[in-house]
């Protein structure tokens, strides 16, 4: 009997070590998984600040190659004509002095929205393989949405209020607007893009 | 009737089995474990060096090749040390070769994916010289393990026309920063 007992010891304590090891896997399997997320969301808020910076730089002309061809981007391929008219930014900013971004300014702001479309089609296409959506919106200095003739998505969002997902990157500039032509009034709006994971 | 071995030691011999069984896994259990704590450490603090190399890469949106230059030798390398890695950043046109169309069989629609040569982020554009605290790479030797990251960034071409910049204009290309620990050719 005595051998009996022990044998039950030892079987208990190896029921007890193979619960604290479970644990411990357990513990070891989510490790650090916290950090990595953090450091994910890290990576793509740098690379959405790193494109909203170049989109001052970036000339409109540039954004025109063969890849851009697709279903409803083939238009990208006539910015070329552009070249040397202004940055993507300059050409959304005079599209944008009537009020909406529709591709009628004066100058490349006849290609305002067309310019940011396709620089974001380009750019983000690394994120879009990945299960990343993306939106743009531009509010003016009272807040109100300034209207797009078509999304600046890879979606139908429009704005960043009505996505629908856990976490949400946004990455937002000043953007002055001269309203009204060259004595009009400034209006410092802010551009935004917004980028979440789809179907978390 | 042969009894086996009774008295104080003999009780006890089957229960040895479970208990050397459960000490044993018990210990190479907190060894398996410890190994892989230590591979996800190493692994976030390349992630994060990485993040900080190309925060300091990344801080206007443009490079030029001069400023490529100083932004090397006075903060690059400086940033590498500080997290005890070994980098490189090169410069790239942008998505040439990172999306290709497939083609496509007679009657159907080819689709677009993203390869990349797997060494294809220490490779930099002809006219921007690479950055890195790793002399070999420049020889074409390449560390097994590394963590990469791509940003996009306005650099200079030359175009036909004259723009804000002269002869010179911003066309979208891609920053790679790539990390290691480990000098090449050694474990790492």
């Amino acid at each position: 009997m005595k051998g009996q007992a022990a044998l039950f010891d030892g079987i208990f304590l190896l029921i007890i070590v193979m619960s604290a090891v479970a644990m411990l896997f357990q513990f070891v399997y989510a490790y650090g998984q916290s950090q990595d997320q953090a450091l994910r969301s890290a990576y793509v808020l740098d690379y959405t600040q790193s494109i909203m910076k170049s989109i001052y730089y970036i000339d409109v002309g540039a954004i025109n190659s063969d890849l851009y061809k697709g279903k409803a981007i083939d238009k990208c391929s006539d910015l070329k004509k552009w070249a040397g008219s202004g940055s993507v930014a300059e050409c959304i900013k005079l599209d944008a002095e009537d009020g909406r971004l529709n591709n009628k300014g004066a100058s490349c702001g006849k290609v305002g929205l067309t310019a940011i479309q396709c620089l974001l089609h380009e750019t983000m296409k690394p994120f879009l393989y990945s299960g990343y959506s993306y939106t743009v919106e531009l509010r003016t200095q009272s807040g109100s949405i300034v209207a797009f003739d078509e999304p600046v998505s890879n979606t139908n969002t429009l704005i960043c209020d009505t996505i629908n997902a856990s976490e949400i990157i946004a990455v937002s500039t000043p953007f002055r607007i001269l309203k009204g032509g060259a004595t009009g009034t400034i209006d410092i709006s802010k551009l935004t893009i917004c980028v979440w994971a789809a179907g978390r | 009737m042969r009894l086996g071995f009774i008295g104080p030691l003999g009780d006890d011999i089957p229960s040895i089995f479970p208990v050397v069984a459960g000490v044993l896994l018990f210990f190479a259990s907190i060894y398996t474990a410890s190994i892989r704590v230590d591979e996800r450490n190493n692994y976030i603090s390349l992630k994060r060096a990485g993040i900080d190399i190309a925060y300091s890469a990344m801080i206007t949106g443009k490079l030029t090749q001069e400023e490529f230059d100083d932004l090397c030798s006075a903060s690059l390398k400086e940033v590498a040390k500080r997290n005890a890695v070994y980098f490189a950043v090169t410069i790239q046109d942008c998505c040439l070769d990172l999306c290709r169309q497939t083609t496509a069989a007679p009657g159907k629609k080819g689709f677009t994916i993203c390869v990349r040569d797997s060494y294809a982020p220490f490779k930099s554009r002809s006219d921007f010289k690479i950055c890195t605290n790793e002399e070999l790479i420049k020889r074409g030797l390449y560390p097994k393990n590394f963590v990469s990251f791509a940003y996009p960034i306005a650099i200079p071409s030359l175009g036909s026309y004259i723009g804000p910049y002269g002869p010179i204009y911003f066309s979208p290309g891609i920053v790679n920063v790539v990390v290691w620990r480990g000098k090449i050719g050694e474990k790492q």
